[in-house]
């Protein structure tokens, strides 16, 4: 036989030479290594391909059983395999093992083999190895690579449907476990104490026969550098994936493996928001593993999958909250909330407004709006493209409705009440819609209307005895019922001033009083600055040349035309101007400035007068305050001028203010908005 | 009818206030007629055919509004001036007096009785 000159004791025959030639050359020349055992696995014969493959010479191998080189998990499988293969004749056996290379590394090789015990000629069992480590790792790491990919697209899906996340994170982990063959596969959540961050095992998965670590106490807030894993903790919060096994672990990271069972691990940290969440991980409790490139990569894209989702599930918890917020304020509120579609149909009512209107949300949604109510101007039907909602669905404006602007709702089960409202427009669901808000005014309604004959019934009541005496003053001074010596005429002369300036003073606490409670109807008219003024001064000349004291104006072009109620604008005008002519010296200055601004015209009165003392400057505008140099010069004035002038201002939406410096003048400024506002809501 | 004095109807529930109106008016040579509301405010605008009502609004039983909105009715009567002084001085309370027909309107505590008087005259030219 061929293999003759190694093993003497097997027969040969000479006419088998040529065949032997032919065997050798096929063998010797083959790419696997091929071995020839006895029926107690002893190397009886192999070619010289196993220096090739494994490193070893032919002298040294043979005669040795061949299971001194099977990885020892591998033995019993093997010789299991040759059992069977002695029980079958010619029926070759295919099994895959591991082999130590003589380097000391396992080579993964998948051996064919065939009983040739009863073949005289053989006499043995023929095996074929060949290595397919490359092979075998080539293909399992694409098997778990699919395993993982397909663990991965499944968790994507879950994490993006599911409602549950503890059920997404578990599919998760079991995914990857079987698809990585792990005994453990877990995520810790961490939670930063100080410096440090600790760490909970809060969802899992486990191989068959493997324990839950769940309730362990050693992993519920652990601190993995107190723990002896200081490398770990380290690598992890800088975002780095940790591989460590007992064989190349330090003595006491060893400690702390054996401690849990653990042989190898890999973690990889998991970071929601840019910030270490948590960190998930594998242990095999049976092998030392060494992580492929492969796996760490996509055992990373699930741990980023989860950092995102921790990040989405955040976000979605905190709209979730603002949802339940806004529900909360909406459902809350006092003023009743309707949303109104672009086809004017009720999309949303809160239960304020149901209230309100007498009509419950789910009857009143999809009804068109003017289906739920009809809106009364005093008492007569505003027509319904004048209606707030309507107009802020096809213009976009926000509108206002005040009070005064007299507006009712009439519900559908007929009641009448007045209203204030707001309403904006809003996107909402990819619509533009109609946001209102509005408030049943009744009782402030009735507030204002007993308001309103207070001043009525005070302003009479308050002028009948005035007017009294001052005519019956009047009278005595000017002789009509008998005439009176100088010092008698000039006592009635003082009762005729007193009444005259306790009227004015009245006058203008109405007038305040009005304001305030915003009653002050505004007409709008064009208002040409220079014949205003003109016809101001006219009027007010005796109070200028009596103390010679020059008057200029000067109006900016542009502002030419001004938008404003005439009768008010002429208060705070004679206001102003009263005060400059009064404390301004003889002999001094006043001019008056109509200038045009971005968005507003500005009026400014500046005079030569005797100023505003910084210590009062922030009162100047309090009711009955009086700078005190003011209160020196004339002791008789009300202190309500400013104050009034101020409310009369803001009423049309515009500002008034002062520069001045004491003994050298004022300049007092106020300001009307360039769009006087169309009255809203009429 | 040369001479005769020019009559002047005053409503006014106020004594004091008509008493001025009274001395002042006489003073001009006018002949002056007083009644209490707008009721004997109405009668004796029929009765007596006075050439001016200076006509009060605040008034008891029937108001001034009451009396402009009669007179109104009654076109023998709508020639006569009606000339409105009151302590009313709020603007919907002069608007609505306008409208019912009131040729002025004063606000009482803001005038002089002199300057009514002159006003009064020149309607009575």
């Amino acid at each position: 036989m061929w293999w003759s000159k190694n093993r003497n004791q097997l027969k040969s025959t000479d006419q088998d030479s040529g065949q032997e030639f032919y065997w050798r050359a096929l063998l010797e020349n083959s790419l696997d290594l091929v071995v020839v055992l006895d029926a107690a696995g002893k190397i009886i014969y192999l070619t010289p391909q196993v220096k090739r493959l494994f490193g070893y010479e032919v002298a040294e191998t043979t005669d040795k059983n061949i299971s001194e080189f099977i990885h020892p998990e591998d033995r019993g499988r093997v010789a299991k395999t040759i059992a069977d293969g002695l029980l079958v004749k010619d029926k070759p056996q295919i099994v895959e093992f591991r082999l130590r290379h003589k380097d000391g590394s396992w080579r993964v090789v998948e051996a064919i083999g065939a009983n040739f015990l009863d073949n005289v000629a053989v006499g043995g069992l023929i095996v074929s190895i060949r290595d397919v480590t490359d092979r075998s790792r080539a293909e399992e790491a694409a098997q778990r690579r699919d395993a993982i990919l397909e663990a991965l697209g499944f968790a994507a899906e879950r994490f993006l449907t599911t409602a549950s996340w503890r059920k997404s994170v578990e599919n998760l982990l079991e995914q990857l476990g079987t698809a990585t063959g792990v005994s453990h596969a877990y995520v810790f959540e961490g939670e930063r104490v100080g410096k440090e961050m600790l760490f909970t095992i809060n969802y899992e998965w486990v191989s068959r026969g493997i324990g839950s670590r769940l309730n362990d106490p050693r992993l519920t807030r652990l601190s993995l550098s107190q723990m002896g894993l200081g490398r770990l903790d380290k690598e992890l919060m800088s975002g780095r994936v940790v591989q460590l096994s007992v064989g190349s672990a330090t003595e006491e990271e060893r400690k702390v493996l054996e401690g849990f069972e653990v042989k190898s691990l890999l973690i990889i940290p998991v970071v929601a928001e840019h910030e270490p969440w948590g960190f998930i991980g594998l242990d095999d409790h049976k092998n030392e593993r060494e992580w492929s490139m492969l796996e760490v990569g996509s055992l990373k894209a699930a741990a980023d999958l989860l950092g995102a989702s921790v990040a989405r599930l955040r976000l979605e918890k905190t709209i979730e909250e603002e949802r339940d917020r806004a529900d909360a304020i909406i459902s809350s509120m006092s003023e009743g909330l309707v949303v109104v579609g672009s086809d004017e149909r009720v999309i949303i009512l809160n239960p304020a407004a149901e209230r309100m209107l007498q009509i419950s949300a789910a009857e009143a949604t999809g009804r068109r709006w003017s289906e739920v109510i009809t809106i009364l101007e005093g008492v007569e039907e505003k027509p319904q493209p004048a209606w707030p909602v309507m107009r802020t669905l096809k213009d976009g404006v926000r509108v206002q409705v005040e009070l005064r602007d007299n507006l009712y709702y009439r519900t559908r089960a007929g009641r009448t009440f007045p209203v204030v409202m707001a309403t904006a427009p809003l996107q909402f669901g990819g619509m533009n819609t109609a946001v209102l808000v509005f408030r049943d005014m009744t009782e402030e309604k009735k507030i204002d209307e007993s308001r309103s004959n207070f001043i009525a019934i005070a302003s009479h009541q308050l002028r009948s005895p005035l007017t009294t005496i001052r005519w019956y003053a009047e009278m005595l001074s000017t002789g009509d019922i008998g005439k009176l010596d100088k010092l008698q005429k000039e006592f009635a002369e003082r009762i005729l001033q007193g009444a005259t300036r306790m009227n004015e003073v009245i006058k203008l606490l109405l007038a305040l009083t009005k304001i305030e409670s915003g009653r002050t109807e505004m007409e709008l008219t064009e208002i040409d600055p220079r014949a205003f003024l003109a016809d101001i001064l006219k009027e007010m000349e005796h109070d200028f040349v009596d103390k010679r004291i020059r008057v200029a104006s000067v109006i900016d072009p542009k502002a030419a035309q001004i938008v404003g109620d005439a009768s008010l604008l002429r208060q705070v005008v004679i206001n102003i101007l009263g005060n400059a002519a009064r404390y301004t010296p003889a002999e001094g200055s006043v001019e008056i400035r109509v200038g045009s601004d971005p968005g507003e015209v500005v009026f400014s009165v500046r005079d030569t007068g005797i100023g505003i003392p910084d210590a009062d400057k922030p009162k100047i505008f309090q009711k009955f305050f009086r700078a005190s140099n003011a209160m020196r010069l004339l002791p008789d004035g009300s202190g309500l001028g400013l104050a009034f002038a101020k409310s009369l201002v803001e009423a049309w939406g515009g500002r008034i203010w002062f520069e001045s410096k004491e003994k050298q003048g004022t300049i007092f400024y106020f300001s009307i908005p360039l769009l006087q506002l169309k009255k809203d809501g009429r | 009818m040369a001479g005769k004095s020019k009559k002047v109807l005053v409503i006014e529930d106020d004594e004091l206030v008509s008493r001025v109106y009274g001395i002042k008016l006489q003073q001009e040579g006018l002949e002056v007629i007083m009644a209490k509301d707008g009721e004997e405010g109405l009668q004796k605008t029929m009765s007596d055919k006075p050439d001016l009502v200076l006509l009060d609004l605040m008034l008891p039983n029937k108001d001034g509004f009451w009396y402009l909105e009669e007179i109104s009715k009654k076109p023998e009567l709508k020639q006569v001036p009606v000339i409105v002084l009151s302590n009313l001085g709020q603007k919907v309370d002069m608007d609505k007096a306008t409208e019912l027909g009131a040729k002025d309107y004063f606000v009482k505590a803001d005038s002089s009785i002199g300057g009514i008087v002159d006003k009064i005259k020149t309607y009575l030219k």
